[in-house]
């Protein structure tokens, strides 16, 4: 994956959660953004997919360069997976209708082919068992994997997480961080906001720290946990659990 | 004794002596007003006035069932697309919208009943009070159903819009396949309700002598003043399908309440 951010700002009504943002990123594989709540991870997150669009600046993604043009966005939002903290799921439908009908609806499958690619992937991660129940018969853990399965579903050549487990119960958690761990080693590109410090370290290969709107680090995984230049960093990283 | 007639803890069940006491009480209140006013009214009974009106009684009641039937159809219509009107974004509509719910819902259906067919049926040459009918109950009721479709569309979690455009669902599809087909179940027992204070509503007809159910009982009394009967199998008329339809209406509401 290759990022490359400049000048990137975004402004809501009462606040500026991103200011005079810039990264440089080239050749990595996965990506994690961490840092204290409010300080930008998530909008960052959300104008990378393409979710929201930058008061100003310019985000180049890979061959992608995001234009705020609605038509532009909806094709670039087809191709990006996205998992979000909680209720990714359509509680109307079951998970094989929950992951076939963006095929279906969005992406021109026939019914057949769609039932096809679920089946294969729920078989793949295990969640076979799953396919015809509706979300509130599955655990948040479950229901965070089928969401994972749906992301993959589309093809998409990068995933991003919204803090996909931050709203489990931490028994649940391991399921869903094992899943994404296990597509890293498949390589998918995996780009991923957490407050999952030992996750990070397990799974980055990039960390970029945000505060207050900012890249204060951006430094490979192995140098922002072992060699911490930054002081906030060093608190930060003092006060998680790895 | 005391447990007999008095709830002490609300959580525990009643016994089923006590139930049965208080049905048999309650039929007894009920049976002394009925005596009282028997007497009062020096009333003699009979209930032969029923069947000699028979036919009337049908037809009555089959119109009305069919004025809040296609009543029912043609108000959730208006009500889909004034819902849109006020989600949607071209203004005039949204004002239109609201100013029919809010004048719809302000004022007595009886009020409405006679503005639409004394005005709008003269002025748009509407004689066939069947229709006319239909149209008045209709309107009435799309402004209610408006409400419930806007509450059932509120009642989605934003959080479902969100996914919904990253997986790259038009607004068009979001409606359809996601945001409707949850609305629909999650507004039905509402809808019921609609339902019930539809056919008890459509009695007001009778005063533009539309021959539903109402005012042919009201032709049967005047024929022969046997009150007490023709109006008790009236209200028995309306209570036969709204007690259902309540019923249902609980049911379906539980039934959501489980699901989700």
């Amino acid at each position: 994956m290759n990022l490359k951010i400049t000048g990137l700002v975004k402004e809501y009504e009462i606040q500026r959660a991103l200011d005079d943002f810039h990264l440089k990123i080239e050749n990595i594989s996965s990506l994690v953004i961490v840092g204290p709540s409010g300080g930008g991870k998530s909008t960052l997150l959300r104008l990378l997919a393409g979710l929201e669009v930058a008061t100003s600046g310019d985000i180049h993604i890979n061959d992608n360069h995001i234009i705020n043009d609605e038509k532009w966005l909806k094709e670039y939002r087809k191709n990006v997976g996205v998992v979000f903290q909680a209720y990714n799921l359509f509680p109307h439908w079951t998970a094989m209708e929950n992951i076939t009908m963006p095929l279906i609806k969005v992406h021109g499958y026939s019914k057949e082919e769609a039932s096809e690619k679920c089946l294969t992937l729920l078989r793949k991660f295990d969640l076979l068992e799953h396919v015809d129940k509706i979300p509130a018969k599955l655990s948040g853990g479950q229901q965070q994997r089928i969401a994972i399965a749906r992301a993959l579903a589309i093809n998409s050549e990068l995933l991003m997480f919204d803090e996909p487990t931050s709203a489990l119960d931490p028994q649940l958690t391991s399921g869903v961080l094992d899943m994404i761990l296990e597509l890293k080693k498949e390589g998918t590109d995996i780009l991923m906001v957490t407050h999952e410090m030992a996750f990070a370290k397990k799974a980055a290969d990039h960390i970029v720290f945000i505060d207050e709107g900012k890249a204060l680090e951006n430094a490979s995984a192995d140098q922002f946990f072992n060699h911490p230049k930054n002081e906030r960093i060093i608190e930060f990283l003092s006060h998680s659990n790895c | 004794m005391k447990n007999l007639l008095v709830i002490k803890d609300d959580k525990k069940k009643l016994t089923k002596l006590s139930s049965f006491t208080n049905v048999i009480l309650v039929g007894l209140f009920i049976l002394c007003i009925i005596i009282y006013t028997v007497i009062k009214l020096d009333y003699s009974f009979d209930f032969s006035v029923i069947a000699k009106y028979k036919v009337k009684f049908i037809n009555g009641y089959i119109m009305t069932l069919e004025i809040c039937i296609i009543s029912l159809f043609i108000s959730l219509v208006i009500g889909l697309i004034n819902a849109l009107a006020l989600k949607g974004k071209i203004i005039f509509f949204r004002f239109l919208a609201r100013l029919y719910v809010e004048i719809l819902r302000g004022t007595p259906f009886l009020v409405q009943v006679l503005f639409f067919y004394f005005i709008i049926g003269e002025a748009f040459g509407l004689q066939n009070k069947f229709v006319v009918g239909f149209l008045i109950l209709s309107f009435f009721s799309g402004a209610y159903v408006t409400e419930i479709i806007r509450g059932g569309i509120e009642s989605i979690p934003q959080s479902q819009l969100v996914t919904a455009n990253s997986l790259g669902f038009t607004k068009a599809q979001t409606y359809r396949y996601i945001i409707f087909p949850q609305v629909f179940r999650r507004i039905l027992p509402s809808l019921a309700g609609q339902l019930s204070s539809l056919i008890k509503d459509s009695s007001l007809l009778s005063v533009i002598s539309i021959s539903e159910f109402t005012m042919k009982a009201l032709e049967a009394n005047a024929i022969t003043y046997q009150s007490y009967e023709i109006f008790s199998f009236l209200a028995l008329g309306y209570l036969v399908i709204t007690i259902p339809v309540s019923l249902l209406s609980k049911w379906l509401e539980r039934k959501y309440f489980y699901e989700s």
